[in-house]
């Protein structure tokens, strides 16, 4: 996997800011597990997914994204979590197209489904998370006039920045930026997604 | 070698310090602790394996670490360390001698160890087996709640093959790359210590997975992350 | 809790390991130095077929040289570092031009490589069918540094056309992607290169698609590893053969051909003595042998003399194998055990090398009038053990300009 040099940059930076933002803000007791109320906060989104690679531009790599995060949290900035994921990774669709056994209707799709672990840092009103775990991988190829699907398990990366709007006590709108890399397939998705933060459980 | 400025961006990230911890709790850090104190720490890990040797068969294997130190007079430090995959093992000892300047401590050491390997199944009868020596140098820093410790050293290594009772192998001693370590110590629950080591090793011949049978001579890529606790 | 986020970066960027690499091979077709050059005939460039001494200040290839001619190309196969050279000739103006690329097989190293000599030292110095010990050349090799290191090779010897022949079996068509080469494994381009590689035989990977048509492709599944292609994940028999083929190419953009291809190009562009074609599931036995039985006959039709045999590397193809009508008429190659051999009357015994040499079992195979193989040999000194046993009549390996040299140079079998 070779990861771009300006998303490496970008990385860098967001990890430089956490750690600045630490220093300013830094707690007494890094340990999560002391004693403190936690709480179960959910989040619902749905939004965009875009593919980067650019060399395949017959196909729309644009599609939905759909996302639900459950994380324990306290007052503490940092807190853990799970999340998983729908995301379109690219969507081929052309009729027909000329081929070397004739023409034929193409209606080619691939998307995936994260489930990472999920390590979130609260800053003012933002969420700058990391998380990893395995991404299941759902293809289908429809031409010739024949329907075939795959799919395999590989493992994902993702990075993402959110920002929370407070409506009541225990709901906020939220907003999130994330990157995903699956590096056994070379792929990486930005997505836009919007949605809800609901304060559930606490304990 | 090109990772080594993000180890650099990592130090950065670490200087946000938030909790103290009771000082002298290490292992890997090279400064000398009490005459003839004994620690010891396990860990396990994964080694990733590079797909230009390994395919799509394996990613990665989990291993085990068994690391003892004894501190000496003279600001000597000697080390033990035990890694096994089963299929692979791995013996040495070492000797660090360590300078400490403010939180700053700079060491050189020397690792001395066997490795030994086996397969018997399905018709296969392989052993292979070889001496290691590391010598290299270390620096490290005293954050009080974190100790950050980076290794560099170059790795010289033979290698012996039999099946059955025939010898066949891939024989030679020498230089076959080196390695850079990131090992960063801290307090965890309960007071425990735990360690964290990240270490890229760049060589053609990696001994614990000397099954794969690479015949590239290129130096290639084999990190392994670690996670121990101090026993 | 720097500790988490240092873990975090750790996974990340020990995830981001690899790199792909690739090699600047030149173009063949359009080389400089051959520029307005004509083709140089068969029979003048056999001329050049010998062991050489190389004088050098730079010891990259060794003391040695295997020169073979073939359709307008020279292979060096050379004593170090797994060293080979590979250039194509022209003729111009009575010079003998060649250029080309050398390469060590283990490393990513490689460069320039040329030559010239007038036509006439060429002829006066082969005398009696042979070349004499005056015949000097001198080449020239870019070196990794940017500098150009001058190599001279000294004919030495012909080659010995030893009694005991020796198949250099070249693994997935020529070698794997992982050892850089022009072109991606098990394609049919680095089938019709390989015996520039130094191989006078092939193995290669069968599994079946979704419509039961066998492909040559090793893993069972789609990966970036072996192709490109953006739909197909997960297993290959997921798929039908016109989706794979649409929507999906080898490593280095060449088409992922079919068995039947595959064995076309064999018969009909190569010399290639034996194709061993390695059944990965059994699912895709039934499909091959009538693909190897066209091909076979076709061979006999034009007096081509090949063998292409089914490779059986497990119990579950075994048994499919046994179940086809007349199996014992079908050439076969069987890893599994000199017994299994003898039951289905294959024409060869191939296990792995790691059950080591295999001197008991050579008497049984022997005896009963089969040849012994044996896979897969990169090593120098396992190719040296190997051959000096004089077990082995064939040889699968990554590195066939390894085995070539040391063939060619050290046995007089």
């Amino acid at each position: 996997m070779i990861i771009k040099k300006e998303i490496r940059f970008l990385v860098t930076l967001l990890l430089l800011i956490l750690s600045m933002g630490n220093k300013a803000f830094s707690q007494n007791d890094s340990i999560i597990f002391a004693s403190r109320s936690y709480y179960f906060a959910l989040y619902l989104n749905a939004g965009y997914s875009s593919d980067m690679d650019s060399v395949a531009k017959r196909m729309d790599r644009t599609g939905l994204a759909l996302s639900t995060r459950i994380m324990l949290s306290s007052k503490h900035p940092f807190s853990l979590g799970v999340e998983l994921a729908y995301l379109n990774i690219s969507h081929y669709k052309e009729k027909n197209v000329n081929t070397q056994f004739g023409i034929t209707d193409i209606d080619n799709k691939l998307n995936c489904l994260p489930l990472l672990f999920i390590v979130n840092y609260k800053m003012f009103n933002f969420d700058v998370s990391g998380g990893y775990g395995p991404v299941y991988i759902n293809s289908q190829i429809n031409a010739f006039g024949e329907i075939s699907q795959s799919s395999e398990w590989d493992y994902a990366l993702m990075f993402s920045l959110g920002y929370n709007f407070k409506i009541i006590d225990n709901l906020s709108l939220n907003v999130t930026f994330k990157y995903l890399n699956i590096p056994p397939l070379f792929k990486e998705l930005l997505s836009l997604q919007a949605g809800i933060l609901l304060k559930l459980f606490e304990i | 070698m090109k990772y080594l400025s993000y180890i650099f961006i990592f130090i950065f990230i670490l200087i946000s310090t938030e909790k103290l911890w009771s000082e002298g709790d290490y292992i890997f850090y090279p400064e000398s602790k009490h005459k003839f104190d004994f620690t010891q720490n396990i860990g396990i890990g994964i080694v990733i394996l590079p797909r230009s040797v390994f395919e799509d068969a394996f990613s990665q294997i989990p291993i085990l670490n068994y690391n003892a130190r004894l501190d000496l007079p003279f600001n000597l430090i000697l080390s033990g360390k035990f890694s096994t995959i089963l299929f692979s093992n791995n013996l040495s000892t070492g000797i660090l001698w360590n300078y400490k300047y403010h939180n700053f401590n700079l060491g050189a050491f020397t690792e001395l160890g066997l490795w030994y390997g086996f397969y018997n199944s399905e018709g296969i009868d392989l052993g292979s087996r070889g001496w290691t020596f590391f010598p290299g140098v270390v620096v490290a820093y005293n954050f009080k709640d974190v100790y950050l410790t980076i290794k560099f050293n170059l790795m010289y290594q033979s290698q012996v093959t039999v099946a059955g009772e025939n010898r066949i192998g891939k024989t030679f001693n020498g230089y076959t790359g080196y390695s850079v370590s990131i090992i960063s110590e801290q307090n965890f629950l309960d007071n425990s210590v735990f360690s964290l080591e990240l270490k890229l090793n760049y060589t053609t011949f990696h001994n614990i997975t000397w099954l794969s049978y690479s015949t590239f001579d290129n130096l290639i890529l084999y990190p392994e992350l670690t996670f121990g606790i101090k026993l | 809790m720097k500790a988490i986020l240092f873990l975090i970066l750790s996974i990340v960027f020990m995830n981001s390991c690899e790199l792909e690499n690739t090699l600047n091979y030149p173009n063949f077709d359009n080389l400089d130095f051959l520029k307005d050059s004509s083709p140089i005939e068969d029979s003048i460039l056999e001329q050049f077929n010998g062991i050489y001494n190389i004088t050098s200040e730079k010891n990259i290839f060794g003391k040695i040289a295997v020169i073979k001619a073939s359709s307008n190309y020279l292979s060096f196969f050379c004593e170090a570092n797994g060293s080979y050279i590979i250039v194509k000739g022209g003729i111009k103006d009575s010079l003998l031009k060649f250029e080309g690329y050398w390469r060590l097989s283990a490393t990513t190293n490689t460069g320039k490589f040329t030559f010239e000599i007038p036509f006439s030292s060429l002829l006066s110095n082969f005398k009696n069918g042979k070349l004499d010990s005056n015949f000097t050349f001198v080449g020239f090799a870019s070196t990794p540094n940017g500098k150009e290191e001058k190599f001279t090779f000294t004919f030495n010897k012909s080659i010995n056309n030893s009694s005991k022949h020796l198949l250099i079996i070249a693994h997935r068509g020529g070698g794997r992607n992982s050892d850089y080469l022009p072109y991606s494994e098990n394609s049919i381009e680095l089938m019709k290169y390989s015996n520039l590689l130094g191989a006078n035989s092939i193995e290669i990977d069968v599994q079946n698609s979704k419509d039961n048509i066998p492909f040559i492709y090793h893993d069972s599944f789609f990966s970036t590893r072996l192709i490109r292609g953006e739909f197909l994940v997960g297993s290959t028999s997921n798929f039908t053969l016109n989706q794979i083929k649409t929507f999906g190419m080898l490593k280095y953009g060449e088409k992922i051909p079919t068995l039947d291809e595959a064995l076309r190009a064999v018969v009909f562009e190569t010399s290639l003595e034996l194709v061993w074609v390695d059944c990965k599931t059994s699912s895709v036995v039934k499909g091959t042998v009538e693909i190897i039985n066209k091909y076979t006959n076709i061979a006999d039709d034009i007096g081509r003399k090949v063998q292409i045999c089914l490779g059986i590397p497990s119990d579950e193809v075994f048994s499919q194998f046994k179940l086809i009508e007349n199996y014992k008429n079908i050439n076969s190659i069987c890893e599994l055990s000199v017994d299994k051999v003898l039951d289905i009357n294959s024409i060869a015994f191939g296990p792995s090398w790691t059950i080591g040499l295999l001197k008991n079992e050579s008497e049984v195979i022997r005896k009963n009038d089969k040849q012994l193989f044996v896979w897969t040999l990169d090593e120098g000194l396992f190719i040296d053990k190997y051959l000096k046993s004089g077990l082995y009549d064939g040889i699968v390996t990554n590195y066939p300009s390894v085995v070539a040299f040391y063939y060619y140079t050290k046995y007089d079998n």
